[in-house]
């Protein structure tokens, strides 16, 4: 990242207002209804956390430069220019109290696509110099290390060796042609290691070639959290350069849900051309080989279940069917929370909020309304499609003396995977 | 005499035990990994996952104390990961499988769980040590589980369902 200062900030928060964003402040009517669909405001009451409102900065430079009013009254020395201590008290309304869930654009009456410029706010306040610790150190490592945790190949390659003497599937890497490419989050890797373990006997029994470029398997992408869309294009440029030297017709993307938006909706507008493969979630591909029969279960799930919608793959890829399918197969008690899908409430930790401690007591308070969607449902389980989600939900789950297991959805299709071992394999579970 | 050398073997048996021998024979398995843990919240879990008198409320007491030393002590999302810190996950995430009552640990296979935990806990504190040694906990458990196996008095073989 580069030396931040307030002039910087200042100069990119100005190229940051564009068409829409100029438009959108203009037709905000003011009504409140972003309040409402946003949980920091909600589990809170407290009305500094109202969508637009975190805006503020940005929308006092949009009215001092580009409008006829403000204009006159910059002249007037009644409008006075965004100074470093406001964009400091600005920071854990910016960072701290949005995982850019999306649910705010989705009610906003007039169509402002509010997370849109909160994602661009987040430019200005990291080239100010005002983004928080933890997210400059998760980018930092991201760009130096390729993973926001510092996860290196090795620590890879060992996992890939343990799915090896247990299952007895090699996990396939650097595979020219292969159909798929797998890129993974850190926290995969680092916490949840069945799930690289799961997708190697799924792909194996769907006779699927797939494989893992050794130069880019991180799928996170901190450079879109922290607001910095140089370092978003980079760490997006480094999947495309893999996938394209092993010729891969589809990139996977983890069971995470910012790395989807990151690398399907934002990837080519941020490396300035369309992708010469496909971007699928993990649950898309999934879903896929459930049609095509090439995905079999057997058993079924007698708890009482509900799933966790990801924000990036249901508000803004539309993947909601998919786990739902899914699901069904496996279990005969699945129930749905009363807001799910595109206006499912969400976990309190995405957009870079998890990674961030100042950002950990209202992280928490924000899992309340989790909290009271799991209570009225009386579910014994709980699934969910991103590691990220998953880590917040156990905690938030821990932290209120609750006792809901919390299942990521491709572990639980793994263990009710029907298996064929073929001669060659003697270690099929 | 039970030899085991491949984790099918070692799966296998783990299944022919029943529930009390593989709780008994996953604390072997987690002692193993123990010093890489300086949570006594862990070690009070394996000293009452080994009594050969456990009531079902102290292993219940047991798991939700494992419960909170796993989620306590994993690596945020887009933090540095400390890989000493993280073999210490792994030994608590084994722990506690070792002790989940039946239905609450939502791993397919909570034994089996509690052999890749211990291995995990090992390489990240191999990657801790940064020497570039190799991984044998596996073989380590297979010999574990044979002494185990073919010890009268730790399973005996009319414990085997």
């Amino acid at each position: 990242m580069t030396q931040p200062s307030l002039e910087k900030g200042v100069n990119i928060l100005r190229e940051q207002i564009d068409g829409p964003v100029a438009a959108f402040f203009s037709s905000c009517v003011h009504c409140g209804m972003c309040a409402e669909a946003c949980l920091f405001y909600t589990e809170t009451g407290d009305p500094k956390y109202t969508p637009i409102h975190k805006l503020e900065p940005m929308r006092r430079l949009w009215e001092r430069e580009f409008t006829f009013a403000g204009r006159i009254k910059k002249w007037l020395g009644l409008a006075p220019p965004i100074s470093d201590e406001e964009l400091e008290q600005w920071q854990p309304v910016v960072y701290d109290s949005c995982t850019l869930c999306g649910r705010c654009s989705m009610v906003c009456p007039v169509g402002n696509d509010i997370t849109y410029m909160i994602r661009r706010m987040r430019e200005g306040m990291a080239a100010s110099g005002n983004a928080p610790q933890g997210l400059i150190g998760a980018t930092t490592r991201a760009v130096k290390l390729g993973s926001p945790m510092g996860v290196k190949l090795a620590t890879l390659e060992a996992q890939a060796r343990h799915v090896k003497i247990s299952t007895g599937l090699d996990v396939p890497f650097d595979e020219e042609g292969a159909e798929y490419m797998v890129v993974l989050s850190s926290m995969e890797v680092v916490n949840y290691p069945e799930y690289l373990e799961a997708i190697t006997r799924i792909f194996h029994e769907a006779g699927k070639r797939w494989t893992i470029s050794t130069e880019a398997f991180e799928a996170t992408n901190s450079g879109i959290q922290i607001g910095v869309s140089d370092i978003a294009a980079e760490l997006v440029g480094r999947i495309v350069a893999a996938a394209e030297k092993l010729q891969v017709k589809t990139v996977i993307t983890p069971e995470c849900g910012h790395a989807y938006t990151a690398l399907r909706w934002e990837g080519p507008n941020l490396i300035g051309r369309p992708f010469l493969f496909k971007v699928r979630h993990i649950l898309e591909v999934l879903d896929d080989l459930r049609e095509q029969g090439l995905l079999q279960t057997s058993g079924m799930e007698n708890d009482r279940i509900t799933f966790h919608d990801p924000c990036q793959l249901v508000r803004r890829g539309g993947v909601v069917d998919p786990p739902r399918n899914l699901l069904n197969m496996v279990s005969n008690n699945f129930v749905e929370m009363e807001d799910h899908g595109t206006m499912n409430w969400c976990c309190g930790a995405g957009g870079g909020v998890s990674a961030n401690e100042a950002a950990d007591e209202i992280r928490l308070k924000a899992f309340k309304r989790k909290k009271a969607q799991l209570e009225s449902l009386e579910v014994e389980t709980l699934v969910t499609a991103c590691a990220n989600c998953r880590i917040q939900l156990e905690e938030g789950i821990e932290e209120n003396e609750m006792e809901i297991p919390v299942v990521g959805i491709t572990e639980m299709l793994a263990a009710h995977l029907v298996e064929h071992p073929s001669s060659d394999e003697g270690e099929q579970p | 005499m039970s030899k085991i050398d491949s984790d099918k073997v070692l799966r296998q048996a783990l299944h022919a035990l029943v529930p009390e021998q593989q709780r008994l024979l996953g604390t072997r398995l987690v002692k193993n990994v123990l010093p890489l843990t300086d949570d006594e919240r862990v070690q009070r879990i394996i000293e009452t996952a080994e009594k050969a008198d456990v009531s079902d409320d102290e292993l219940a007491e047991a798991y939700k104390l494992g419960r909170m030393a796993v989620v306590e002590s994993r690596t945020r999302c887009g933090a540095d990961c400390n890989w000493e810190d993280q073999a210490a996950h792994f030994v608590a995430r084994a722990a506690t499988a070792v002790v989940a009552p039946p239905g609450k640990c939502k791993a397919p296979d909570p034994p089996w769980q509690a052999v890749m935990s211990c291995r995990m806990a090992r390489d990240c504190a191999i990657l801790a040590a940064d020497d570039g040694s190799e991984n044998t906990e596996a073989e380590a458990q297979y010999d574990i589980a044979e002494n185990f196996l073919n010890t009268p008095n730790s399973a005996a073989g009319d414990n085997h369902e």
